[in-house]
């Protein structure tokens, strides 16, 4: 049973207590937002009662002091009453004030994490946020980009006088939406969001920190980026200026002065003699001014820079076609061969063209190949399907004994692996920009996004086709749903020798228990669906990484006629204990006896991926100073 | 007393009864004399738009009563900007009643055998009860909800469902000229640059552009297809000007952005030469600037900002197109497609049945440029959307190419029949009257 739907990153529910009252069959849906049976909801109900009362408190504060918006909305959001399940944000909101950010900053956002594992998402701001409507309203932008604040919404749901839910069900109820951006009118991207195409517009708060990071370390395409987002929300402002509660309250007077202050702060001074109307001409004159000149100077620098990339890239040509018409990288995984491997990638990863984040998360990969270390790696499963080309390893009777693991982007269409390894930088381009999502422009290219590996990762979770990545999990209820293999019914009622043939061939599918060093991981905690607990393993996967393999587990019964019907060979639970007893006996670790219970042991690790990915960001260029360096004294 | 009123409206009922009965739509239209029309509320002049159109209609196919308009009040000032002599009205043809007056004095309200609305997704459901109508149409323009017809029963009409809300007829030149000569609603720099318009349009190229004024980003999205129409234009004929009615509003403040967008303001000329000239050959204008215009220059695009006008004036615009439109939702799309006319859509919806039927190398044209209009002008230093854009513009507007041949063979199929025709003839054939003590309950 869905409980709740889910908006970008989170949704508010609020229900009346009353609800407590519906019979055990009945359900209220009345506008698409809930689907509840109250038999097992009746705790859920209470907590969503709570959230409303959250949501409650925070409007009353807001009504009573709109200038105080910001911290009762922080507050607000991160009220553990207040969020659910999968739709939880990935990270704290927490807000500084400081009196020295650099001339014209009123705000920005770092992403850290803290003492205790949490990740952080700073609002660090100038002291006049708390007084300055027009400086709140461009904190309330940054909020906007960092959570999606406008969304927060909640449903107070009230019986109808003389309404019965055992005879109305959903019709008893009445019920009342509220929404944040209705009563404070902040410029989020409700306005622009329905329209197609502007979503490209609007970068993801964590690719939006990667970018800083490469901005920061010296990424032109990443500056041009976050140029074009900066004069995208100062048209925001713009347009947010004639609607926003805290200022729309004010007397003329009180606006001409607030708005002299803050276009003082932001480095477009306007004169005194001007009325409120001439001071905001003059100010966007000016601004609008700075973001073009900015803007056009940097895509200037940014095409050459793009083209000097290409250039360099295509220098290594010949090295790439001499690696792929004498190495055979399946060969080299499946005899181990590390050094071989390591060399192989040093030569076909596009270096040139990849952004600072990326060639920190590569050059480490090329060294974990080479020298793996398994401190403090995980134990995850991966589900083989039946598309899974194995790198098989047999013993002298033909059995399959292991094997290793190879990504879509090495298996996927004709050639050899690593002649597939050339189309790295279309790889790079499509599941590291969005291309491959359907809002975005097919023939985008890193001028207008560049790629990070943020987005390859959320990329990856909804189409891994073509990518780098192979999908692990901590969870192996998840695994085993990718774990089906495929056997025609003659198959079946086939011999024992055309069973073990079934076994060893990749139709089989299988689960995969594997260990893996984690400079190669990236866990996917961002992902758009976090139920599944998934980590990448990059590009591949070596036969002694793979702790335990069985094949054949479950598989469907296809005769060509009827329904295929689903055969479990082996259960679940039998094989969580086969492969707990390997991993003790190869790594000394002893997984929880249950394997549900090994899920939710690791939920936390899961969880505090986007630190490891920060920890990735920080070291593009550790000498660099921080555009607020003393924020975190 | 109370036999007298059940008396009388016996007979009204009877009389409905009599006068549904009719032949065919327009028998039955000749023979009303009121008819009511329920203009609803929602964002853009689209339900508003709806009501004109399924008027007009109605006094094509022969109504020569009166209107009774009930419109919500929170959409006044939009009607007041379409409407007819609003609020005042015109005697025996057309009168106004907001919603709200209209429930106060819902005792005195007439009895009407049909009421009608053109687009009706809101409070309308609730009207349905207060129509005071023997049949209360829903019609709903093309792309809608489903259509609707209330009465003794409700009846979902399935089968308006491909149909376009009006098909309108198109006046003739001078008709429309003294349309507009007697048009009060029309300021007098607009009737100029109509009459401006009309006199150069055959000699041009034009498109109308309506539905960009809601964007954060409206400027830079005419930007961007200002430049494909520039070179689509080149192509199919150098020696004309492109003529661009823009049909949205659009306040100081916006208008500050899009002339500093298009480099009309001292500083915020394109950084590259380029770009400077296409600066350089596209103006802004409004309407009396173009009307003062001595003559139009080859090859330059005039984006003249007329913001809203009559329907009458609005429809003559698309059809006078021999470029791709401009649409925004449902409404205006419906109008492209009825007269025929390949378009772009703002919110990306677009009705083109029977597209699979293109072929492979078309319907990739058509996809290509969709795409680009909907993303191409925040693509920084990618010329793709914006060829694929310039390669529809030219395929779509040049005689003898499959895509022109798709949408005028599209606007002809849809011109055959409309909503409001086919949806009378539902409220004729629907059975008989109720019984007088049904109407009491």
């Amino acid at each position: 049973m869905k409980l709740f739907s889910s908006s970008k990153y989170f949704i508010v529910l609020a229900l009346s207590p009353l609800l407590l009252a519906l019979p055990a069959h009945a359900e209220s849906d009345n506008d698409g937002f809930i689907n509840l049976n109250v038999e097992d909801t009746i705790n859920e109900a209470k907590v969503n009662h709570l959230a409303f009362q959250a949501y409650d408190q925070a409007q009353q504060k807001i009504i009573a002091n709109p200038q105080a918006m910001l911290e009762a909305i922080v507050e607000l959001i991160n009220n553990p009453k207040f969020f659910f399940g999968a739709n939880e944000l990935m990270y704290k909101v927490q807000t500084q004030y400081r009196s020295d950010l650099p001339a014209g900053t009123i705000v920005d956002t770092v992403l850290t994490t803290n003492s205790r594992g949490e990740n952080i998402m700073t609002l660090v701001m100038h002291d006049s946020v708390r007084t300055n409507p027009y400086s709140l309203l461009e904190a309330m932008i940054a909020l906007e980009k960092a959570v999606k604040a406008s969304d927060i919404a909640a449903v107070k749901m009230t019986l109808k006088p003389g309404a019965n839910v055992h005879h109305h069900a959903e019709n008893a109820y009445h019920s009342q939406k509220f929404k944040l951006s209705n009563l404070i009118h902040a410029p989020g991207m409700m306005d622009v969001i329905s329209q197609p195409g502007i979503l490209s517009l609007i970068i993801h708060p964590i690719i939006e920190q990667e970018m800083k990071n490469n901005a920061r370390a010296g990424s032109t395409l990443a500056q041009r980026k976050l140029a074009e987002s900066a004069s995208y929300a100062g048209q925001l402002f713009k347009v947010g200026m004639t609607k926003f509660l805290p200022i729309t309250k004010l007397d003329d007077a009180s606006k001409k002065k607030y708005f002299a202050d803050y276009a003082k702060m932001k480095g477009f001074p306007v004169s005194s003699s001007e009325n409120l109307q001439e001071a905001t001409a003059s100010f966007f004159n000016q601004s609008d001014l700075q973001y073009k000149r900015n803007l056009d100077q940097l895509n200037a620098s940014a095409k050459k820079a793009y083209k000097a990339r290409r250039d360099e890239y295509k220098k290594g040509a010949a090295e790439r076609e001499q690696l792929v018409q004498t190495k055979s990288l399946s060969e080299m995984v499946k005899a181990n061969d590390r050094e071989g491997v390591a060399k192989a990638m040093e030569v076909m990863i596009p270096w040139p063209l990849l952004e600072p984040t990326e060639k920190v998360f590569w050059k480490d990969y090329i060294e974990a190949v080479r020298h793996p270390n398994y401190t403090n790696a995980p134990i995850l499963f991966r589900g083989l399907d039946k598309s899974e080309k194995l790198q098989s390893i047999t013993d002298a009777k033909g059995n399959v004994i292991g094997g290793g693991m190879f990504s879509k982007r090495l298996t996927a269409g004709s050639g050899s692996h690593l002649y597939k390894l050339k189309g790295l930088p279309e790889t790079f381009e499509t599941l590291g920009t969005g291309k491959a999502l359907e809002y975005f422009p097919k023939d985008s290219i890193p001028l207008n996004f560049p790629h990070t590996l943020t987005g390859m990762m959320i990329n990856h979770a909804r189409n891994p086709q073509g990518s780098p990545f192979i999908s692990l999990t901590y969870e192996l209820t998840v695994a085993w749903g990718f774990a089906a293999g495929e056997v025609s019914a003659a198959k079946v009622s086939a011999t024992e020798k055309q069973l073990k043939e079934f076994l060893n061939s990749n139709a089989s599918g299988g689960v995969a228990t594997v260990r893996i060093d984690k400079r190669r991981l990236l866990t996917n905690s961002f992902s758009a669906y976090p139920g599944e607990l998934e980590v990448l393993s990059s590009m591949l996967i070596f036969p002694d990484e793979v702790l335990y393999l069985e094949k054949g587990l479950v598989y469907e019964v296809d005769d060509g006629v009827h329904v295929p019907k689903k055969v479990e060979r082996v259960s679940i639970e039998d094989y969580y204990a086969r492969a707990r007893s390997a991993v003790y006996q190869k790594t000394g670790i002893n997984l929880p006896k249950d394997f549900d219970a090994n899920a939710e042991a690791n939920y936390g690790i899961y969880k505090n991926g986007v630190s490891e990915l920060t920890a990735i960001f920080s070291r593009t260029n550790p000498e660099a100073p921080l555009s607020c360096a003393r924020i975190f004294q | 007393m109370h036999k007298l009123r059940a008396f009388l409206f016996c007979s009204i009922l009877l009389l409905g009864l009599w006068a549904l009965a009719a032949s065919s739509p327009e028998d039955f239209l000749h023979e009303q004399k009121l008819i009511r029309v329920y203009v609803d509320a929602a964002p853009g002049f689209g339900h508003q738009s709806a009501g004109i159109s399924v008027m007009r209609r109605m006094r094509e196919m022969g109504f020569d009563g009166q209107f009774e308009v009930v419109y919500q009040e929170a959409v006044e000032a939009k009607i007041k900007k379409i409407y007819p002599s609003f609020p005042e009205g015109i005697e025996g043809q057309i009168r106004y009643v907001g919603a709200m007056d209209y429930v106060k004095n819902f005792a005195q309200v007439e009895h009407v055998n049909i009421a009608v609305s053109g687009a009706d997704d809101g409070s309308g459901d609730s009207f349905r009860k207060v129509a005071k109508a023997y049949t209360y149409l829903r019609l709903q323009p093309l792309g809608w909800g489903q259509s609707a017809m209330y009465g003794k029963e409700t009846k979902v009409l399935g089968s308006l469902q491909n149909l376009p809300l009006t098909n309108l007829n198109s006046p003739k030149q001078e008709q429309f000229k003294e349309l507009v000569r007697t048009n009060s609603d029309l300021s007098p720099d607009k009737k100029e640059f109509v009459f401006k318009f009309a006199e150069l349009a055959a000699n041009n190229l034009s498109f109308p552009v309506y539905g960009v004024g809601i964007q954060t980003y409206a400027p830079q999205r005419m930007y961007f297809y200002g430049k494909a129409v520039k070179s689509a234009a080149q192509k199919i004929n150098s020696d004309k000007a492109v003529i661009v009615p823009v049909l949205s509003p659009f306040n100081a403040q916006e208008m500050d952005t899009m002339n500093k967008v298009f480099g009309k303001t001292a500083g915020f000329e394109a950084a590259t030469a380029a770009e400077l000239k296409h600066q350089k050959q596209m103006h802004l204008m409004t309407p009396a600037e173009f009307a003062a215009l001595p003559q139009v220059k080859p090859g330059h695009v005039y984006f003249v900002f007329v913001g809203s006008v009559p329907q009458a004036v609005f429809n003559f615009f698309y059809e006078q197109a021999n470029l791709p439109v401009w649409v925004a939702g449902k409404n205006a799309m419906s109008f492209a497609v009825t007269k025929g006319k390949p378009y772009f859509n703002t919110v990306d919806d677009y009705f083109l049945p029977e597209k699979n039927k293109l072929s492979a190398a078309s319907i990739k044209v058509l996809e290509k440029a969709q795409q680009g209009f909907t993303a191409g002008y925040m693509e920084f230093a990618n010329q793709g959307s914006l060829r694929a854009v310039t390669q529809f513009i030219l395929e779509a507007s040049s005689p003898g190419t499959e895509l022109e041949a798709f949408f005028h063979s599209l606007g002809e199929k849809m011109s055959s029949n409309d909503k409001v025709r086919e949806g009378l003839r539902h409220a004729i054939d629907s059975g008989p009257a109720p019984l007088c003590s049904q109407v009491f309950n």
